[in-house]
Order: structure tokens, then sequence, then C-alpha cells
């Protein structure tokens, strides 16, 4: 079938070449010699002989002129999805979980092994595609191809590997019909998985295959798999020197480990820790120390992780005395020696300790707001902040900045545009600040405050009518309700903008705005006694505290992210930035450097994000999820195979799939291509010939 | 690089180059004694061997005069490999030696050995002669060693032009009047002849105690033709054209040519003569070493 049939009168052209070769043959060059002694005029029929050496040339012309005649037609060549003479084929998924939990053992080579078993197994009418899964991605290796082309896919499977991320079967099945495709034939969806029990989803409809598939189960688990490793590390809430590490583990038999303390890349001590077998009654476990200038307490208080979910064990580890200095450190605690799962054996975080500094920024030194902070602040124990006064004129740049754990802004409106950028960017470096709108801000926008909508002051008395109790700066936000409020503004904050406490009347008091890494407190009604009467009433001083721990994050956990998932930089667009991997790799380029205000991290380990101001690290561990091998219970998996969906299926197999159309034309043109340079080679070669 | 080596390296087409005909003789053939081993015994040293009374035609200069002091006799002083053979060069120019199918033709090339043999003559003081011949004798110098006969050799071999046509054999017959003492007779030519037409033309001449050696020269073209398709060739001598086929060149006319060349051969060496085949585009000393060859054998 042709698109444009009249195209095809080009293959006259062919016999230009045919002529031109005959021309050839009846003008024989002329040349000079010495004696025609021995010669003799040749017979016709070997002229005529002679011509079929030019036969490959003749013969690639042709084909090049037919190529390019069929190539303008415009062929079309359908094929059928489904082939009506065979209403037995299937469409083959096989689905690699390619998640961190298949690194353990041999799994792995056993998946790939399993995987090829199917490709062995597929029948000559059935399609087959690959598919990987590991993280929030689906990724389509290699699209459906008939059971012919199944070395393409073979071929595929050898470049898998398995990642450092956690797999959800949930989101394997919940997607399945996109990356599936429809129409499509009747599909078998052969799940190669080790089958843990902490990938399956919170809901087990999620596992409903969709319609007219059937789930084939090709498990790689282990029977009695062992693995141990770090899922936690938290500074005890009673003691803030007490660095707690949570090991959880599977084990047949007891074993002991050591696990190690490094901060900053330096080891601060060790501890040898015995971790009971894993039995439906552990016995008693209990940890050892040794060495090093810090002391440890003996543990541990083993308990089953998640009894009803998991078969695994926990001990806790506690390092006594970690002082650490104020600024940010990097924790890193090993397990030692390395298991079959060695990139869970290392658990890494990042702590910052603040910086006993705020600054608070007041146009006028005597005013009642300004008194007011400095007072709560100054009274705070934990952390204990020394407080510092600036004018507005007088805020530093990005670097004087980031010496302070906090910036107090008394009146966001005092601010020209240059220093609310600057402070802008210390919060996106990750500083904390606390701003109020100033008592005489009336109508547009502030600089520091960009997309907000600031209408006119109203004197109406109202009463706080919502709390966001749970948030931690709002911890001791009950007294809240008896403030009373003289004045009030109606603020529009941005899309992104949380309101943490209302009026009765809905418009904002508090406001949380995310601003990179960092964070932004805005109280829209101002610190005055014709205001309000917030500043007098303990309330104040609770929610400055708690405001401070939370803005400073002295308060904060060690913080660590998931290889896998989406982290924020706190780079921006405008400065830029690099951030290097756990290796000192560089993870941007050069034009990704622009857009590195998000990062999905796939090592485990410290990335360095340098930014213009200062360098931050973002830790990364595997999900603690992957390194519970806990099998799925048989009678799930069972139940899981007998999910058949309820929707009927977008296909029948008696119905005649609609022929998929497609063009021959690119193909042909890259055949003549190749006959183009195989015309010229020729030619070349003939030519030579002809001037020797 | 010694000189040996510079004329191995040296291919005919390099050696056209060279403006001077004397260069060329020099360049060739101090470089290829250089780079025989005198173990080898082909005489061409110039080192004293013995004394031999003079008689007339030897040169005076070798007169040895102290001896002639002592005992009033006159002897002459030989040396090693010294020869004291007369070389005739004999040249063709005719038309078919002017063709050549890369830079050398075979007149050239022809005129490139010439001049090396004259000047491998000269060098051991041998009378050496030059006629060049087309339909008839163009050029004859008689066999001499006197100082400067050497370059007006190479003034008349620098001379020469392809000319008209030629019988090859009755040209070598009637160079028998140039011929008044025996000599050693070196043809060069193509030799597009019968090959018992020229074994007859030389047979009274080798009776006469002259020494025939037969230098054939061929360009690569005529012995191995490498036209893949139809080719009309022109005859340089006459003009006349014939369309050939490649399949004709490759087969026909190779057998051809072999069997003329081993005629030749054949014939040559029936009336005591040596033919040589050489194609222009060997370089000039593997001719020179096989001369050399052939005078050690006859000496």
């Amino acid at each position: 079938m042709f698109l444009a049939p009249a195209f095809l009168l080009g293959l006259l052209a062919v016999g230009v070449p045919l002529w031109l070769h005959r021309v050839t043959r009846a003008n024989p060059r002329r040349e000079p010699f010495a004696s025609l002694m021995f010669l003799e005029a040749s017979e016709t029929q070997r002229t005529a002989k002679r011509a079929l050496r030019f036969w490959p040339l003749l013969l690639a012309r042709i084909a090049l002129i037919a190529a390019l005649a069929f190539a303008f037609a415009g062929p079309i060549a359908t094929e059928r999805i489904v082939p009506q003479q065979n209403s037995n084929a299937r469409l083959h998924a096989i689905v690699i979980d390619s998640s961190y939990s298949m690194r353990y053992g041999d799994r792995w080579a056993r998946a790939l092994s399993a995987a090829q078993d199917v490709l062995r197994s597929i029948r000559g009418g059935d399609r087959v595609m690959l598919v990987r899964a590991a993280g929030r991605r689906i990724e389509l290796v290699h699209e459906a191809v008939p059971a012919s082309a199944a070395g393409s896919v073979r071929a595929a499977l050898q470049n898998l590997q398995p990642s450092l991320e956690r797999l959800d079967y949930g989101l394997v099945m919940s997607t399945a019909e996109q990356w599936l495709g429809s129409p499509r034939l009747p599909t078998v969806l052969h799940f190669i998985s080790d089958l843990q029990q902490s990938a399956a989803p919170l809901r087990f409809a999620d596992l409903g295959p969709p319609p007219d598939t059937a789930v084939a189960m090709h498990s790689v688990a282990d029977e009695a798999p062992v693995n141990a490793y770090i899922a936690e590390a938290a500074f005890a809430g009673d003691d803030e020197r007490v660095l707690q590490a949570s090991i959880r583990y599977l084990a047949r038999r007891a074993q002991e480990r050591t696990v190690v303390l490094r901060i900053d890349g330096k080891e601060l001590a060790r501890q040898i820790v015995r971790l009971p077998a894993t039995a439906p009654i552990s016995p008693t476990p209990w940890a050892d120390s040794e060495g090093g200038g810090v002391r440890m307490d003996s543990l541990v208080q083993p308990h089953s992780q998640n009894s009803a979910a998991s078969r695994s064990s926990a001990v806790v580890a506690r390092f006594a005395n970690v002082e650490l200095t104020p600024g940010l450190h990097r924790i890193q605690l090993t397990l030692e020696p390395r298991d079959a799962l060695p990139h869970d054996d290392a658990y890494f975080a990042v702590i910052e300790h603040a910086d006993p500094k705020a600054l608070l920024v007041s146009a006028i030194r005597d005013a009642d707001d300004s008194a007011y902070f400095e007072a709560a602040l100054g009274s705070l124990a934990s952390p204990r902040l020394k407080v510092e006064r600036r004018t507005p004129q007088d805020v530093p740049g990005a670097a004087g900045l980031s010496a302070y754990s906090l910036a107090v802004i008394a009146d966001a409106s005092a601010l020209s545009s240059a220093a609310a950028q600057r402070v802008l960017d210390y919060a996106a470096a990750g500083g904390g600040v606390l701003a109020t709108l100033g008592e005489q801000r009336a109508g547009g926008e502030l600089p520091l405050l960009e997309g907000w909508r600031i209408a006119e002051m109203r004197n109406k008395p109202t009463k706080i009518g919502e709390i966001a109790t749970s948030h931690p700066a709002l911890r001791d936000a009950s007294d809240w309700s008896r403030e009373r409020f003289f004045k009030q503004r109606a603020v529009r904050p941005g899309a992104d903008d949380k309101v943490l406490i209302a009026y009765d009347s809905g418009a904002p008091l508090l406001i949380e705005r995310k601003i990179g890494a960092g964070r932004m407190l805005v109280l829209t009604s101002p610190i005055e006694r014709d205001w309000s009467d917030l500043a007098i009433h303990p309330a104040f001083v609770h929610f400055i505290a708690d405001a401070g721990r939370y803005l400073t994050g002295a308060d904060a956990s060690p913080v660590s992210y998931t290889a896998g998932t989406l982290v924020r930089t706190g780079l921006t667009a405008a400065a830029g930035g690099q951030i290097f991997d756990p290796r000192g790799a560089r993870v941007l380029t050069l034009a990704e450097a622009r857009d590195a205000a998000q990062l999905v991290p796939h090592l485990t380990g410290f990335y360095e994000v340098r930014g213009v101001a200062a360098a931050r690290w973002l830790a990364v561990n595997v999900d603690g999820r992957e390194s519970d091998l806990t099998p799925l219970p048989a009678n799930f998996v069972q139940r899981w195979q007998a999910l058949r969906a309820n929707r009927p299926a977008p296909i029948a197999n008696a119905a005649p799939a609609p022929a998929r159309a497609r063009s021959v034309g690119p193909l042909l043109l890259w055949i003549a291509a190749a006959l183009l340079l195989l015309e010229l080679l020729l030619a070349n070669h003939y030519l030579a010939i002809r001037r020797g | 690089m010694s000189a040996s080596a510079l004329n191995r390296l040296l291919p005919p087409a390099t050696l056209a180059s060279l403006a001077n005909l004397e260069l060329v003789a020099r360049i060739a053939v101090e470089g290829f004694l250089t780079g025989l081993h005198r173990s080898l015994q082909h005489g061409f040293s110039q080192e004293f061997k013995e004394y031999r009374a003079y008689s007339e035609g030897d040169d005076p200069r070798f007169v040895d005069w102290n001896v002639y002091a002592r005992t009033e006799r006159t002897y002459i002083r030989r040396f090693e490999g010294e020869t004291n053979t007369r070389l005739m060069i004999v040249l063709d120019a005719s038309a078919s030696m002017g063709y050549g199918s890369h830079a050398v033709s075979k007149l050239n090339y022809g005129k490139f050995l010439a001049a090396a043999l004259a000047y491998l003559a000269a060098r051991q003081h041998d009378p050496v002669g030059l006629i060049v011949f087309d339909e008839k004798v163009r050029t004859h110098r008689p066999p001499t060693s006197r100082s400067g006969s050497l370059a007006g050799i190479f003034h008349a071999l620098d001379a020469v032009a392809p000319g008209g046509a030629t019988d090859v054999a009755e040209s070598v017959g009637n160079i028998r009047e140039h011929l008044k003492r025996r000599a050693l007779v070196a043809v060069v030519s193509d030799l597009y002849c019968d090959p018992q037409a020229l074994s007859r033309a030389v047979q009274p001449l080798a009776y006469h105690g002259n020494d025939f050696i037969l230098f054939q020269l061929l360009d690569p073209q005529e012995l191995q033709p490498g036209w893949r398709e139809n080719v009309v060739l022109e005859d340089v001598e006459t003009g006349k054209a014939l369309n050939i086929s490649p399949e004709y060149l490759a087969t026909e006319y190779r057998r051809r040519m072999d069997a003329h060349v081993a005629a030749l051969r054949a014939g040559a060496a029936s009336v005591g003569a040596h033919q040589m085949l050489i194609a222009t585009d060997e370089p000039l000393d593997r001719a020179l070493r096989r001369y050399l060859l052939f005078r050690q054998r006859r000496s």
C-alpha cells in the first residue's frame, strides 16, 4: 500500500544507468602504444562480455533509484497487534524488582535467570516486554516485541543493575495500566522479586492488576535471610549529649557487631553490640564498650520492631558525652564487619547545632516591639541566644548573616529591596527568619514577602480562631485563644505558604513560608500594645522560645534523606552552586547548575552542597524498609495472585484489533543512503582503474 | 647515506629528473660500484697488477717511463680488473622507443643505461663508442679512450630524440661498417623485430670476434597491460589503431610477447650473444649488475 503511488513512475529512471552503461561500452578510449606487432582487433562479443564487469555498479545504481522511488511513494506496512489467527497469543510483561534488597546474596543473579526462563517459555505468537521497577520510577526497558525478537530483550536484561532505592509493590501494580499500554494482548505480568513484606502497600487493594492481566510471581526470596542495619540515629530526649543508634536485624544465630561513631570524618567511639538470634522469644541482648574518650552505656532494650509486619528485632546502642560545637556536623555510624547488604551497614546523618547568636533588625532602637523581642529572646534557656541589633540599613550580606542562627525582623516593611534580598538569600541557604509586618504598612507588596497581598488595617477587636498546634513552633499555643487583638489586617499569602494561626475572621496571623532550605515565620500583627496584648502575656515568651528552637534547629534531630527521593538542596537558580556526591564527583553539569534547587540522590553518604554563602551537607541513606528482608507470607502472595480486576477488559480477544500502520519510507531512505555510498565506492573503484 | 644506498633508492623516474646525463651516469655507476663487495672479484679496482710489453694502439699514458729508463724497453702498467675492451653502444632511437606509460620512456631509460655503460668503461680506460640509429645511423662516434670522448658521448646522447620507424635487425646488420676492430657491442633497443632476422644480422659480426649483449627495454604496460576495458591502441610508429579487449591483452598478447622474448633469447644464444630483458621501471643498477656479470664470464 502506498500513500503516493504516482512516485512509482520514478522507476522509469532506471533506464538512465542502463543507457549510460551502454554508451560507455560503445566508446572505448584511445591510447598510444609502442607496437601493434602482437595485437589483433578484438571480436564484438568480447566487448559485450567486458560490460559484465560493471554489473555491480549498474545494480547499485538501479537499486538506488528504485529505493528512492519507493521511499517517496510512501509505502505503509501494517502490523496487527492481535493476530486474529492466534487468539491464544499473550503479552508477557517481565517486571524485575531492582530495589536495594535485590542486592542481597545471589538474588539478582537468580532474578536474571528467572527472566531468562520466562523468555525461553514464550511461544511463537506471543509478545514480550521488559520493565525495571525501583524507587518512584517504573522504567520501560524494552517495549513489547514479538517472541522472535526476544534476543534484544535478553540483551537489555544483561544491562540491568539493582539500585539503592526502595520499591513499593502498590506503585508497580497501580501504574501497570499506563506502562503496559492499551489496547494490548491478554497479559501475563511476570513479577520477579524477593517479595519483601516491607514493600507491600498500605492498602491491599493497590495490588490489584489491570484488566485482563494475570500476575505470575517469580520469587527469589531466601528462606532465612540474615541482615543487620542501622535504622535510625537520634539524640536522647532526656539528654542531648547521648546519641542513640537503633540497629535492626534478622539473624539465625547470635552475632557480635561493632558500631563505630564518626563525626565529621573522625572516629569518636566504637561499641560492640550482641545481636541475639531472631526468634519468637529473644534472649536479653547486651552491649560492650571499649576504648575512646566517650563513655558507652550498656544497653539495650531489644524488641520486635513491628511484630505484626516483621520478624526483625532491634537493639539500641547509646553513645554518651557526644559534645557538638555549634555548626553543622556529619554523623556516620557504621556496623563492622560489613554483611551481605553493605550499604545499610552505614548510617549517615547531619545535625546542626545552633550558633548562639540572633540578629534583631529594628528601625527604632527604643520601639516597643524591639524591646519585647530582645527580652523574649534573651530569656531563652535553650538555645541560649546572644542578641545583636542592627538597623535595616546595616543588614549584612549573605556571608555576614550566615554567622547568625536566627534573624528577627521587627518590621518587614522597613527593609529595602537589597536588604530584603540579603535576608531571603540567608534563609534560602538554611537560615531561620522571624518577621512581623510593621505598623505603618498599608497595602501593596513587600520585597521580603513577594506574592503577598496586604490589605488596609481595620479597627475590629477579634480573637484567635484556629491554631495549628501540631506545629513545632506552637507547642504551647493553647493560651493564644485568650489573647485579644484590637486591630487586624487581611493578608493573602502565597499558594505554598502555610497559615499556622488565623483570626476568627479567617485572616492569617502567623504564616510560615519555606525559602530554599530555610524557613520564615511571619506575624501579620506588630508587637504593639495598641494592636494586641500578646506582648504582655506569657504565651509570647513561649512562642518566641518555640519559634527560636524551631527556626534555629536547636532541638533538631540528625537529618538524613533516603536514596531515590526528592531533596531540596537550598540552591537557587539565581545564585547557582554545585553539588558533589559522596565520591567527590560533580552532580550537576554546567547547564543543570542553574536549576539545582532539587536533587534525587542515588548514592548513600554525604552530598556536599556548595552555594554562594556557605557549604551544606546532605546525608543520604538506604531506605530502612529495604533492609528488612522479612518475606511476604505465603497466603498474602496467594491472595495477591488471586486478585482480579473488577473492570471489564478494554479489548476482547475475539474482536479484530486495529492494525497499526507504520511507514517504511524512512527505512527506505536509509537504504538509499547506503546504496548511494556503495555506488560512490564502486564508481570510484572503476574510474580509478580506467585512469590507469 | 652511502652512494650505493643512494643509487638503490633512485628509481628511473628520479634519475629522469636530473638534467645532466653525466650526473646521472656518475650517480648510478659510482653508487653501484661502491656497493659492490671486493670479494666478488668483479675486477674494477685500480690496484696495480702487472707489466705488459707495449704494443701499437696502447695508450702511451700508461707507459711506465721508469722501467723504460732502466731497461730501455717500453712496458705499460696493467691494473686489477683492466680489460682493454672496446665498447660500442648501439642505441635504438626509433619512435617506438619514445613510448612510456610512466615518467621514463624507453628511450630515456636507454640513454641512462648507455651513459652508465660509457662511464663505466671510461672509468677503466676502455675505449667506448656510440651509434644511434632509427631508420638509418644518425650518430656515430668511434670507440676511443681519449680524454673528452666521454663528454662527447654524453653530449650525443643528450641530443637523441625519438625518430621514425625502423627495422632493428637491418640496422644492427648495418653497423658492421662502423666496427673496425673487435669490440663488445651493447645494443639498447625494444627489439620489435623478427628474432631470426636479428640472429642473422648479429651472426657475421659475432664471427668476427665481437661480443654482443642485447638490452631489450620494454615498458611495464607492454609487459603486463593493465587496461580493464576495451581500448583503441595506436601504433606510435605507423599510426595504425586497433580496438583491443582486456581479455586479449591478458591472454593472447602476453602469450605472444613471452614467445617473442624467448625466441630473442634463444636466437641470441645461438650466435653467442646475450639477451637481457629490462623493464623501464626497474632500478638501473640491476641492468649494470647483469652487464658486469656478463663481462666477467667473457673475460
